[in-house]
């Protein structure tokens, strides 16, 4: 093989193979999001507080794509707990509340399907006597817990997007929102840090 | 540098360029903060606002006595105190005293005559302490001669609350739930009660007691 024949299949082949997907901030920029629940001061709703976040993913791999999810938990008590609960991650409830596919780029007819558990909106779940309403993945209403318990967890996947994958270009992705929520109590006082690590990947 | 060398280097440079581009990960950090909490409010979970009618206050012979109550739900994450404030007698239409008595703060007593911790998400079901003045039914005291029967330093009064005074104390109180959960507070039941008496008359008197929880 020559030198130029060498030089045209890495180009040719290496953008294919470890570029394939992308996954990015609703700015094209790398995701690095911050959801925050500020004070969680219990009140009188049944209603769990919610945030949310978007973000873009891109495919072009003829075999489309698995988002995986993992997520890393730490709770950081002031006090003791004093015969009271603290805060578990079973307590916040995840869920991808939106999938936009409208963008002309992507190639439709599609169907991008979320995992089972993950497709339900937490904050919207109405809690029964002031007490944490999720049930966990397995009875359809995932929580932090879920991802942390079962690392690199496919929770969205679908066909190939689009025919490329530049981040330049303003109509080959789609936009996938996910909500976390959970209903303030009188848990142990302390400060909550979680982080959610998504991953995308081909579809093989 | 030959130019095959030139053409195998702008591909590796294509190559990395490529790989830079490529973001297959990336982070949802959630953050937020349980903060200490605790709350008063009455039994339908609303904010505490009651009143205590005593009515008219007219002599009458024998020790009975004129008697009121309120309940409030407690909840924390917690160990609180729970203080109370009672605001100077304020009376319409005061007649004279004419060298007799007119009612003071120090003829209402006041206390707190049960609490209730048997709920299901309750932390500690026991451990609640009131502080010992306080710790009795103002509204059994046995009157003796047709005079208010509370004994200062022994029976509190109303009298003993002019300031911010501490009546109960404890641990933790809720295990978790908010504000409607039916089963994580702590029940407490204040009496006040006086015996009408020759006292100066009036229109009306009335004094506001604020009750506050805090952390130990």
């Amino acid at each position: 093989m020559s030198v130029r024949s060498l030089a045209l299949l890495i180009i040719n082949l290496f953008p294919v193979c470890l570029c394939a997907q992308n996954i990015t901030d609703t700015s094209n920029g790398n995701l690095s999001v911050t959801v925050s629940f500020s004070l969680m001061t219990p009140g009188t709703s049944n209603t769990p507080t919610n945030s949310t976040a978007s973000f873009r993913i891109r495919c072009q791999n003829t075999a489309g794509y698995h988002l995986a999810a993992s997520a890393t938990c730490s709770f950081v008590p002031s006090q003791p707990a004093d015969g009271g609960r603290t805060l578990d991650f079973s307590d916040i409830g995840v869920g991808i509340t939106a999938v936009d596919t409208s963008k002309s780029g992507v190639i439709k007819p599609r169907v991008d399907t979320i995992a089972t558990g993950f497709n339900y909106d937490p904050g919207s779940i109405t809690a029964t006597n002031g007490l944490t309403p999720y049930s966990g993945m397995s009875s359809g209403q995932a929580t932090i817990a879920d991802l942390a318990d079962n690392p690199n967890l496919t929770i969205l996947s679908g066909p190939q997007i689009a025919a490329e994958e530049g981040k330049g270009n303003g109509t080959n992705y789609i936009t996938v929102t996910m909500t976390f929520a959970e209903l303030p109590q009188y848990l142990t006082s302390g400060t909550l840090t979680a982080v959610v690590t998504l991953t995308i990947s081909n579809g093989t | 540098m030959n130019k095959n060398k030139l053409i195998l280097i702008g591909a590796i440079i294509l190559v990395f360029a490529h790989m830079g581009f490529a973001q297959t990960s990336g982070t949802i950090t959630i953050t937020g903060t349980d903060p200490d909490s605790f709350s008063i409010t009455n039994t339908s979970d609303a904010t505490l606002s009651a009143t205590v009618v005593l009515g008219v206050l007219s002599p009458a012979t024998g020790g009975v006595l004129s008697t009121g109550s309120t309940q409030i739900r407690l909840r924390s994450n917690k160990a609180y105190i729970l203080n109370a404030q009672a605001t100077a007698l304020n009376f319409t239409g005061p007649g004279a005293a004419d060298g007799g008595a007119t009612i003071a703060l120090s003829d209402f007593g006041f206390g707190i005559s049960s609490i209730d911790a048997t709920g299901a998400n309750v932390a500690n079901h026991v451990g609640h302490t009131i502080v010992a003045l306080f710790n009795y039914d103002p509204t059994t005291t046995a009157v003796t001669n047709g005079l208010t029967p509370y004994v200062p330093g022994t029976n509190g009064t109303l009298n003993n609350i002019t300031a911010s005074t501490q009546i109960l104390s404890g641990p933790r109180i809720s295990t978790q739930g908010n504000i409607s959960t039916d089963n994580n507070f702590l029940l407490c039941t204040l009496k006040v009660a006086t015996l009408p008496q020759y006292f100066t008359p009036n229109t009306s008197f009335s004094t506001t007691i604020t009750l506050t929880i805090a952390s130990q």
